[in-house]
């Protein structure tokens, strides 16, 4: 993985909660539904530390970040 | 699988339900803030603009990531297959929460592999008839795996039909497109069906721990969902057949 400053890092705060969030609710379905405990543990305090850094590096939003929602591509997905 | 309805599961439902709903809320609530007043567009009856918007949004970072180290959509278009295949084990082996949460996870891999695509200029041809069977062979196999699971239920038939509803859906269009029509109409399109067998499939395996089997019948909440889904699929087949045949009646025939 190339080095970046933190500012240009796309994974940064957004994408790590986001990964938090999702490894901690996959980890929690596998202690939930599998007997594979230790794996779910795993996945669930992997998650849990991605969600507590994205969550401290969070940066407040520039005024031009403010004004530029994501714009939808109508066709952007697939859509068969 | 553990015994369900054991006071551990149903503390941890709880707890996996409430997690689910304050970080929801919260990131719904600061996308909605930070987007008051703009207008969105695309989206669709089932999913509106706001949260397909808000959806995109999350996945931008992950966007950003696979154009920073130039993946390529072929990698992605078989990491959703791979993905797929297990999603398919899950849901046989009546792992429907985690196999939910795999399924939007190969949902969203979709939803960015064009996106990467042209913004690399990996865009060709022969990479969209790959994604076109690929995202066949994925949807079927997630379905493939809730059949196994329900194998000795009626409510295969139900996940059966939805299959053939999901096919036939997309075999409209392509026929359509290659007659010469425009086909970008229905209710359930791919992102749509994601979103519902995926949260359908988590949020019943979670109220099946919290409630156990409503009425005898177990997995309740889930048969309910895909009986939906198969009766929602079909009606959007029909809906597309029936614009097709209007818009190639004033169309002489080659």
């Amino acid at each position: 993985m190339p080095e970046s400053s933190p500012e240009s890092h796309p994974l940064l705060g957004k994408g790590k909660r986001v990964v938090g969030t999702f490894l901690l609710l996959l980890g929690s379905g596998i202690v939930l539904e599998s007997g594979a405990h230790w794996l779910g543990g795993l996945l669930m305090l992997g998650g849990g530390a991605a969600f507590i850094r994205g969550a401290l590096e969070a940066r407040p939003r520039t005024p031009a970040e403010h004004a530029a929602p994501v714009a939808i591509d109508a066709h952007s997905e697939s859509r068969l | 699988m553990s015994t369900p309805n054991s006071t551990f599961d149903e503390a941890f439902a709880i707890l996996i339900l409430a997690f689910i709903a304050v970080t929801a809320s919260v990131s719904i609530g600061s996308h909605r803030r930070r987007t008051a007043g703009a207008t969105a567009t695309g989206g669709s009856l089932v999913l509106g603009p706001g949260i397909r918007n808000w959806y995109l949004e999350n996945l931008q970072p992950f966007e950003e990531l696979c154009v920073r180290w130039r993946v390529s959509p072929t990698t992605l278009t078989g990491a959703q297959l791979a993905g797929s295949v297990v999603v398919a084990a899950c849901y046989a082996r009546g792992m429907l929460f985690t196999g939910g949460w795999l399924l939007l996870l190969t949902g969203s891999l979709d939803a960015i592999d064009g996106r990467v695509a042209r913004r690399i200029n990996g865009s060709s041809l022969r990479g969209a008839f790959l994604d076109s069977i690929i995202d066949r062979y994925a949807d079927s196999f997630s379905l493939l795996g809730l059949a196994a699971f329900f194998h000795d239920s009626w409510v295969m038939w139900a996940v059966l039909l939805a299959m053939l509803g999901g096919l036939i859906v997309s075999y409209t269009r392509a026929r359509a497109e290659g007659l010469g029509a425009d086909c970008r109409v229905g209710l359930l399109q791919r992102p749509e069906r994601y979103v519902i067998l995926g949260f359908g499939t988590i949020f019943g395996a979670l109220a099946e721990r919290l409630t156990g089997p409503i009425a005898a019948q177990p997995h309740a909440l889930v048969s309910v969902v895909i009986i939906g889904l198969a009766f929602l699929v079909n009606l959007t087949a029909i809906q597309r057949v029936v614009h097709v045949w209007r818009s190639l009646a004033e169309t002489p025939h080659a």
